[in-house]
């Protein structure tokens, strides 16, 4: 059997690893546009091959898969570019969201409209703009905290969000927030030809977490639920970043695996399931196509509707893909070839009770300042447990991509303790040249597990006080002089 | 003392001038006397300062989107000082020592810092730095490095604003003013001896000195934070309200009202009251701003501080017996006065407690205490204090009480200005 695995970061070394795994034994192919040692070796030893190429060209992709037996998409650009859908064309099996059902990640505006027209709880109130202009008499008028979004989901980048409660400080945050809006349209969306440019979305605030699924397009079959850490710096301070590391143990994030203290309880795990199950259906009826592959939402538990979607991923999340993965106890071969046979149903996606909790190491200028980040000579003394992200092979010498270098994974009994042994296998990466990395050292910390415990408590407190009074979701205002209105 | 602050945003095309004006203004309360804030941006750099309240100093409203600022309550403090032609710092307290570096007396206190620094790298500069006092320094690069000295005598934090950046400041209070708003992620204690460093591409966390000894200022509960701010990780308001309880204990006497002093003394009041049954009520009415009139420079300021702010209600007073509790007895003539007025007003008995222990020694790390020979609580017993100051009755919170309200250990507090003894080697 032969696997053909598209892409080449930290979640595709994930992936290769948990084929690597499967009693089929088979080979493993790879195809990225920078070489992934740690992919390189798994490839290696399976028998398999290792191509450079442009995985967001279906043809291109398509020459290679033409001799495998499955192929497995990693991230979302070649969905979006359709890569899925050329290899469906020439009868070859393959795990990844095709163009239209893709549509959900990739359109920021048109997974919200879903949302809102099949009435999926836990949808944010938004707003869609062809140009900035458009924008801006709203953001000066209406336009309090908010998230700016660019409308095409562009690798994470691009959004702004922005707390505007003080009324003292509200000149200088409506002039960021239209500057930003404007270098969304400009700079973000330059590229693509899409109507809507610009989505302004409601801001609010809770423990995030990411539900990731399988699906065949008629079972959801979901995964523990992760948390991903998207601040660049320790104590959730900083820029955004595609996520410094992330934190799981059991379906609901418990404190450990003998404990009765979870991030979420089961009741909004399984709530969570059913909004992704909903998104799923409703993007296939709209489409008409079938959703073959992984899905995921990004969430969090808001105070004003509980289990809320913040981003669909039409893949798996990166690096929160490692933690499911990572104990992923049924062969993945096998959930792949149930998917293809749609009869995911049939199948029972087991993982090892363990807490995983997962670093990324970084060069000093991601996330913002990637060429000051790329190209320094990688060197770590031992590879157990690091997953190689944005790494490359030049001339024979392992160098940063200007992206994640590493994702170090440790696994324990309780999150803590496994977020020690991620500590110190991230001590192993050094940078050649002296550049400095950083990574997040309060990961799974007791201290900031106790912290986002306190926000999901107090979150839930809020939500569950709105169901009971029946507020869940709704907006009422009073405006003085006209009366009461309900939003949305 | 003073206030600082040092705001840090990513995005160059952020405005930080108003973050850093509303910053100082929640920290206008650590000094009230002259005001600072300089701003930096890319390849540009600007100061506004002068004498006086943050709201009357900083209106020029520069741009850039970095900043440090800072409140001090004396005259001879004007910050920031500039340590070479790159770099500037905002400083709460005193360093006293400075390692491989002879301090010299003849020169100004500045000009020794600005001596000993000659174009170091902050981070090594800093550790070298010995005594009582937290600090905000910059450079011409946006090397921002903020941090305690090693015992922690005087407090920093550091907040968050979303994706945006991240502030630190003598108090946490100005996380809730500027910054994002807790739960989402609140404010933390800045450990004695760390150090924080933001450049345009990081941010993190170093530990410069590792501090097995901590003497964290006891004035800080008392007085000088405000009740909304976490010192340390200790909410002010409950150590306040526990020294207004462990007041009741001590200096319990039958009476018919108890009165604060405003600001600071009314939550001492609130829990003397809560836990006695006797009724609290609003003694005074203002007339005019809200002035520490402690901190006032001269007696001429302070009287005239204390005589606006505190216009007795005669309504309270009139033919009750009164406990009169205040924050603090420096010279003993403001109490005298407000003692006066209450008489005036009718009141028939008062009994004077203060929710701190006598101050009895000048402070050397920048809290505003006179000379010595100024100083009531350390020449006069409290029997005559109350003869001095025209009360029935007149009592301290002990030095034991103090400790057990502010919840750390004897060994973990500076305690010098209310026995004199200041840690070893600083001095």
């Amino acid at each position: 059997m032969k696997i053909l695995i598209v892409g080449g970061a930290g979640r595709e070394h994930a992936i290769a690893l948990a084929f690597s795994r499967s009693v089929y034994s088979p080979k493993i192919y790879c195809i990225s546009e920078m070489i992934n040692i740690g992919i390189k070796k798994i490839v290696d030893a399976s028998g398999g091959e290792y191509f450079r190429g442009n995985i967001n060209n279906p043809e291109e992709v398509a020459k290679f898969a033409s001799k495998v037996d499955l192929v497995f998409i990693g991230p979302e650009e070649p969905n979006f570019h359709g890569v899925p859908d050329k290899l469906e064309e020439m009868g070859i099996p393959c795990i990844g969201a095709n163009k239209a059902v893709s549509e959900i990640e990739m359109s920021k505006a048109t997974m919200r409209d879903i949302q809102w027209k099949y009435k999926i709880p836990g949808r944010l109130w938004y707003k869609k703009f062809k140009n900035f202009e458009e924008a801006i008499p709203y953001i000066e008028e209406y336009a309090e905290s908010i998230a700016l979004k660019p409308a095409r989901q562009a690798g994470g980048k691009g959004v702004k969000v922005i707390e505007d409660f003080q009324v003292y400080l509200q000149d200088e945050k409506r002039k960021i927030k239209k500057q930003h809006a404007e270098s969304i349209v400009k700079e973000y969306m330059k590229d693509y030809d899409l109507e809507y440019k610009l989505l302004i979305e409601e801001r609010v605030w809770g423990p995030e977490y990411t539900l990731q699924c399988f699906t065949d397009g008629r079972t959801v079959l979901p995964m523990p639920a992760v948390q991903d850490n998207k601040h660049a710096f320790d104590g959730d301070l900083g820029m955004e970043t595609g996520g410094m590391g992330s934190i799981s143990c059991g379906r609901t994030i418990k404190y450990g695996i003998d404990s009765d203290i979870s991030i979420l309880t089961e009741e909004e795990y399984w709530k969570s399931v059913e909004i992704v199950r909903m998104m799923v259906e409703a993007i296939q009826k709209e489409t008409g196509k079938k959703y073959h592959g992984v899905v995921a939402g990004q969430m969090m538990l808001t105070s004003i509707w509980g289990p809320t979607i913040i981003e669909m991923y039409s893949r798996f999340g990166d690096p929160e893909a490692a933690n499911v993965l990572t104990i992923l106890k049924t062969d993945i071969v096998e959930i792949c070839e149930a998917i293809i046979d749609e009869r995911l149903n049939t199948i029972k996606a087991e993982f090892e009770e363990k807490a995983v909790v997962v670093k990324a190491v970084c060069p000093e200028g991601y996330p913002n300042n990637r060429n000051l980040a790329k190209n320094h000579p990688v060197k770590i003394d031992n590879e157990n447990g690091i997953l190689f992200a944005s790494v490359d092979i030049i001339n024979g010498k392992i160098v940063t991509g200007g992206s994640r270098i590493v994702e170090c994974i440790g696994i324990g009994n309780t999150i803590p303790e496994a977020s020690l042994i991620a500590e110190k296998l991230c001590h192993n990466v050094k940078l050649e040249d002296g550049w400095r990395t950083f990574h997040r050292s309060d990961i799974g910390s007791e201290k900031s597990f106790r912290r986002r415990l306190e926000l999901a408590n107090l979150a839930r407190e809020i939500y569950q006080y709105r169901e009971r009074k029946g507020l869940l979701g709704r907006k009422i205002i009073w405006i003085p002089g006209k009366g009461l209105m309900e939003v949305g | 003392m003073a206030g600082i602050l040092g705001i840090y945003l990513f995005d160059e095309r952020w405005d930080v001038f108003n973050f850093g004006v509303y910053g100082l203004l929640a920290l206008q309360h650590r000094g009230q006397e002259y005001a600072g804030l300089e701003v930096f941006g890319k390849l540009k750099r600007n100061k506004v300062a002068g004498f006086g309240l943050v709201e009357n100093v900083l209106v020029n409203k520069v741009s850039g989107n970095v900043c440090i600022g800072v409140v001090t309550p004396s005259v001879e403090d004007t910050q920031p000082i500039e340590l070479d032609d790159n770099t500037s710092l905002v400083i709460d307290g005193k360093i006293t020592k400075i390692e491989g570096y002879r301090w010299d007396y003849g020169l100004s206190y500045n000009e020794n810092l600005r001596r000993a620094f000659k174009g170091d790298c902050l981070e090594e500069f800093f550790s070298k730095c010995k005594g009582g006092f937290s600090y905000i320094a910059i450079n011409n690069e946006l090397k921002m490095v903020a941090g305690r000295g090693g015992l922690g005598i005087k407090p920093l934090s550091l907040g968050k604003m979303g994706f945006e950046g991240g502030i630190v400041a003598s108090e946490t209070c100005v996380m809730d003013i500027i910054g994002e708003r807790v739960p989402i992620s609140p404010a933390e204690n800045i450990e004695p001896g760390n150090m924080m460093i933001f450049t345009p591409l990081s941010a993190y966390m170093t530990q410069c000195e590792i501090c097995k000894e901590k003497a964290y200022c006891s004035f800080e509960y008392v007085y000088l934070a405000r009740p909304d701010s976490y010192i340390n990780d200790i909410p002010i308001y409950r150590v306040r309200r526990r020294i207004g309880e462990i007041l009741a204990e001590e200096g319990m006497i039958d009476a018919d009202v108890v009165i604060g002093v405003p600001e600071t003394a009314i939550p001492f009041a609130m829990a003397f009251s809560n836990i006695t049954g006797i009724p609290v009520e609003k003694g005074f009415e203002i007339t005019g701003k809200r002035i520490r009139s402690a901190l006032r420079p001269n007696q001429i300021e302070r009287l005239k501080g204390i005589q606006l702010k505190l216009n007795v209600i005669s309504e309270v007073v009139r033919g009750k017996k009164v406990i009169l509790i205040d924050d603090s007895v420096v010279r003993g003539n403001t109490l005298a006065n407000i003692v006066y007025l209450m008489k005036e007003k009718g009141a028939k008995e008062i009994h004077v407690r203060i929710g701190s222990p006598a101050i009895v020694s000048h402070c050397p790390f920048g809290v505003e205490v006179p000379p010595e020979d100024e100083l009531i609580g350390r020449h006069l017993s409290d029997e005559k204090i109350a003869e001095v100051i025209g009360a029935d009755s007149f009592k301290y919170l002990s030095i034991e009480g103090l400790i057990e309200a502010i919840g750390l250990k004897e060994e973990e507090l500076c305690l010098g200005c209310f026995n004199g003894s200041y840690p070893e080697g600083l001095i």
